[in-house]
């Protein structure tokens, strides 16, 4: 009977400690979410609501009048065509960078994976140094080299430059994978006649789909929030929606169309943010599979 | 009776390569070939040509006019340039520290069995797929002195309440700290946390039966066995510290005038607009030599790791 | 349907040398047992044979030709393995036809040979089913089915066996046999386990550190083993060794422990016996029994198998085992004289470690 009174302390001392924790953890991902609500609130604000000062206000009459404005109308230099333009250039790089950086960097890290001398960790080495080399360092040389094959100012230099600078954490992330499937599995598809191609299409990649959809969010996202390679590979035809953004804030002359240009940055930050939440825990083992071992 | 030896490797077809594909097959040599090929142009030959050009007086066009470290000494010489080397220093610090403190200490109270642990680790993250061009439009709109935080607060009441660091050339460079805090401490989130979820369930039950009260718990025991993965951490922020360009384009382009300008703009400015390539490229090879500077203790650990 | 002759062949990692000279004919249809410890090198020669790696050096004749040249699938062969290696994202039928397909048969011909393959087998019902929903038999059926499925001269089996519980293990060991009677191929089986060796084997190749210790029929190696080796690796518990010297007393050959004697005159040595020369005398655990005329040893204790009993001894410095009816085990006292079948001896030069 004597421990009554000791049990109901610990048990309301462990009731204050859960609700400060929940409190913590909650005024945590308030702080999180404001940019982003704010950003929601402006773009449904009308031109004449959004003043300095207001941006913690409900909008009075949400329209999506700004969204529309942002994605068909806005002019981005003297093109006024809004961001859509920019939103399918994206397209354009993303659907092929993605597809074939994928592909190569799987195909690559199987390929290591089953080099047996302790060179194979000499060129996966080489290889990882790719992901740590600033784009800056490389540039100047790249783009002249772009601009001697035809491919500067084109969607397809734009992509092999996405498919090079990916190649170093995506060998990597396969690689890891592949060296844990077992010999002996590789072994029977030799006897049974398939070479290296075959193997790889036909038993191993059906075999990878975690491993995909991991390196799929990791440069899904990589690829479209791409800002410098869009910009220095490109001229403003073919500019992704990132650097259309970027020139659609900064090139507004007079007042500032706040609700525009917010909802301009939620379109750009759509498909991203729907792969994100989509993929749920993939995207965590992307970036830290990606992260970890770098 | 000697049998002939029979050489099936072919070692005269491999003058250099002494790699095999279990059975060594063509397919995979030319894969890994290629790899080597895209590797060494695209990766060593072009730093090698920067690295060369950081020695010439290379302005508008390229050439090959050598002159030594000239370049390196104006470039520490010009005012432009140590500020934005010494930017890297006072953005990248405190952003570490922050998000390594911010990330940890999060992840430390998902790991308490909370409900909802998949909503809080959601919000937490979702930052960090984000591009960064988004993440300085939006805290550059937000902490804009007159139109966002500032006037917002006076509005509401706090009429001396003053933060307007977006606009002084001495402060700047915190508000870039902010936003980068906001979007990468995520991923040092996630990493601790799987470093938490790693930790033997018995060393909890054994320093429980010591009686160790929880948060010793932590800062003795449990913290000290995630130092590999807070490494980690703390070299992919430096790095992305070294590389980071489009936070500062998008959310200051360096202002007010080039008070929060960071070497990799720097470096862009050089090349491509003011037609420097010369000061550029060895502002370059400076950037390329912090990021190697910043490998070289992990790589150290990593090789000690793996002698014994 | 073939024979396999291994010439000579060396395999050499870096700057270990893993088979030392491999010398093996394997006649048509037999079936032969790779059987030693762990790293005796004996996986090692089955992936050479199957081309999945490549010796150093020698040859590798099938049917008088050297196939060291040729890739795996031109070989002629088909392999079961340990962990199975199926392919986890096909169906069973995938499983089974994928090396058929990829040889580019005509379909009819994949067709009925994936029939015939499943009814043998009796896996019918399984075909459309992924490996993930087999059990661990069932998946060893589909393993050793894709192999059938390929009508090879050649079945090459790296411990196909080992991960299955020891009653399946049984059934599938007697299946296997049957199928190699019926299919009359010829037959490389690599295993650790000495039981699946000699009940399956029609010659166990006995390996040891790179070399071919003993090649011969079970019952062979058993009762004449050729080594110390093979003398202590084959039976259970293992052949008794007991040091000493060949004396001839009166030209007859005796051994001579130090303490007692014991007479060689039954033993067909291979060379004639010189006097004082070192031996060790082998002699398995069957073959001992209590004996009025023996050598005395201290009994230490007895261990009941239910069929019999095996009874320890400490003889000098040896330890003794024999194996006794469960009566006269119990019969023993303190001490014992055992006498030693005198027709069922083997006997070693302790320095070359081979048969008298």
């Amino acid at each position: 009977m004597t421990t009554q009174p000791n049990l109901a302390m610990r048990n309301w001392n462990q009731r204050v400690g859960r609700t400060a924790l929940y409190l913590v953890l909650i005024l945590a991902c308030v702080a999180y979410l404001v940019p982003l609500v704010v950003m929601v609130m402006t773009s449904l604000k009308t031109a004449g609501e959004v003043q300095p000062g207001t941006i913690f206000m409900w909008p009075e009459n949400p329209s999506f009048d700004a969204w529309i404005k942002a994605w068909s109308q806005a002019c981005i230099g003297l093109d006024c065509r809004g961001i859509r333009v920019g939103f399918w250039n994206s397209v354009m790089i993303w659907v092929p960078s993605l597809i074939l950086s994928i592909l190569a960097g799987a195909i690559l890290g199987f390929a290591l994976s089953r080099w047996q001398t302790r060179h194979a960790g000499l060129i996966l080495g080489l290889v990882l140094f790719g992901a740590f080399i600033p784009l800056q360092v490389v540039i100047y040389p790249l783009i002249k080299m772009a601009a001697n094959l035809g491919l500067y100012n084109s969607f397809a230099g734009i992509v092999v430059v996405h498919i090079i600078f990916g190649l170093p954490v995506l060998t990597l992330i396969f690689s890891n994978f592949y060296v844990g499937i077992p010999v002996e599995l590789i072994n029977a598809a030799r006897v049974d006649g398939a070479g290296f191609f075959r193997i790889f299409f036909g038993i191993l990649l059906p075999m990878s789909r975690n491993i995909l959809i991991v390196a799929l969010v990791l440069q899904g996202t990589g690829i479209w929030n791409d800002y410098i390679v869009g910009v220095s590979f490109g001229t403003p035809d073919i500019y992704p929606m990132t650097v259309k953004l970027q020139t659609l804030v900064g090139s507004q002359f007079g007042e500032k169309e706040y609700n525009v240009n917010m909802a301009a940055t939620l379109l750009t930050s759509l498909p991203p943010l729907l792969l994100y939440l989509v993929s749920g825990r993939y995207f965590v083992r992307g970036i830290t599979s990606g992260a970890v071992k770098g | 009776m000697p049998a002939p030896a029979i050489d099936l490797k072919a070692s005269s077809m491999r003058p250099f390569l002494t790699l095999q594909f279990l059975g060594g097959t063509p397919a995979s040599r030319i894969v890994v070939g290629l790899a080597i090929a895209v590797a060494l142009t695209c990766y060593v030959m072009t730093i090698a040509w920067t690295l060369a050009m950081s020695f010439t007086s290379s302005t508008f066009l390229p050439d090959w006019d050598f002159v030594g470290i000239e370049r390196y000494v104006d470039l520490f010489g010009s005012s432009r340039w140590s500020v934005a080397f010494a930017n890297m220093f006072l953005f990248g610090i405190p952003f570490i520290f922050l998000a390594l403190a911010l990330g940890t200490f999060l992840a430390i109270l998902i790991d308490q069995k909370v409900q909802g642990e998949a909503v809080f680790r959601t919000i937490v993250l979702y930052p960090l797929a984000l591009s960064f061009i988004v993440v300085g439009l939006i805290w550059q709109w937000v902490l804009e002195p007159n139109f966002g935080l500032q006037t917002a607060v006076r509005a509401m009441g706090w009429e001396t309440f003053r933060f307007d660091w977006m606009a002084r050339s001495d402060r700047v460079i915190y508000t870039l700290v902010l936003a980068a805090v906001w979007h990468s401490s995520g991923i040092v989130m996630a990493i601790m946390l799987a470093g938490l979820r790693g930790v033997d369930g018995e060393i909890w039950k054994a320093a429980r039966i010591d009686g160790i009260p929880t948060w010793r718990i932590y800062v003795s025991i449990i913290l000290p066995m995630l130092r590999p993965m807070a490494m980690t951490c703390v070299t992919l922020l430096a790095i992305s510290v070294v590389k980071s360009y489009e936070l500062v384009v998008a959310m200051t382009d360096g202002g007010p005038g080039n008070s929060s300008d960071l070497p990799s703009r720097f470096v862009m400015q050089a090349l491509l607009e003011r037609a420097n390539i010369g000061t550029g490229s060895a502002a370059a090879i400076i950037m390329m030599l912090s990021v190697l500077v910043i490998l070289l203790p992990y790589f150290v650990i990593e090789l000690r790791s793996r002698r014994r | 349907m073939a024979t396999i002759e291994i010439r000579n062949l060396t395999k050499q990692f870096g700057a270990v040398q893993v088979l030392k000279g491999i010398d093996l004919a394997i006649d048509d249809r037999d079936f032969t047992v790779l059987l030693g410890p762990s790293g005796c090198g004996k996986s090692t020669l089955l992936n050479i044979i199957a081309g999945l790696e490549h010796q150093t050096a020698g040859q590798i004749m099938v049917d008088g030709t050297d196939i060291s040249p040729l890739p795996p699938d031109k070989r002629r062969l088909a392999m079961v393995f340990q962990s199975y290696a199926l392919y986890p994202t096909m169906t069973v039928r995938k499983n089974i036809d994928f090396g058929l397909r990829v040889a580019g048969l005509p379909r009819a011909e994949i067709k009925e040979r994936v029939r015939v393959t499943a009814e043998l087998l009796q896996i019918t019902d399984l075909l459309d089913r992924t490996p993930a929903r087999l059990s661990g038999g069932q998946r060893q059926r589909v393993a050793i089915g894709r192999a059938l499925a390929r009508r090879a001269s050649v079945y090459l089996f790296d411990e196909p066996l080992s991960n299955l519980d020891a009653k399946l293990r049984n059934d599938m060991r007697i299946e296997i046999r049957q199928l190699h009677e019926d299919l009359g191929a010829t037959a490389v089986y690599v295993t650790h386990d000495q039981v699946e060796a000699m009940t399956l084997a029609t010659r166990i190749a006995l390996m040891n550190a790179g070399r071919i210790e003993q090649y011969a029929e079970p019952q062979d190696i058993y009762d004449r083993p050729e080594t110390l080796f093979a003398a202590s690796f084959i039976g259970s518990p293992k052949m008794n060794l007991i040091p000493g010297t060949i004396r001839l007393a009166d030209g007859v050959p005796v051994f001579d422990t130090g303490s007692d004697r014991i007479s060689l005159a039954h033993y067909p040595f291979r060379l004639a016996p010189e006097d004082g020369m070192p031996a060790t005398l082998g002699v398995r655990p069957e073959d001992v029994a209590p004996d009025a005329q023996g050598i005395v040893a201290r009994h230490r204790l007895n261990e009941p198998h239910g069929a019999d009993t095996l009874a320890w001894f400490t003889y000098g410095e040896t330890n003794l085992s024999a194996r006794l009816e469960p009566v006269a085990a119990r019969a023993l006292g303190a001490q014992a004289t055992l006498g030693f079948n005198l027709h069922k001896l083997s006997l070693f030069d302790p320095k070359t470690e081979r048969r008298l």
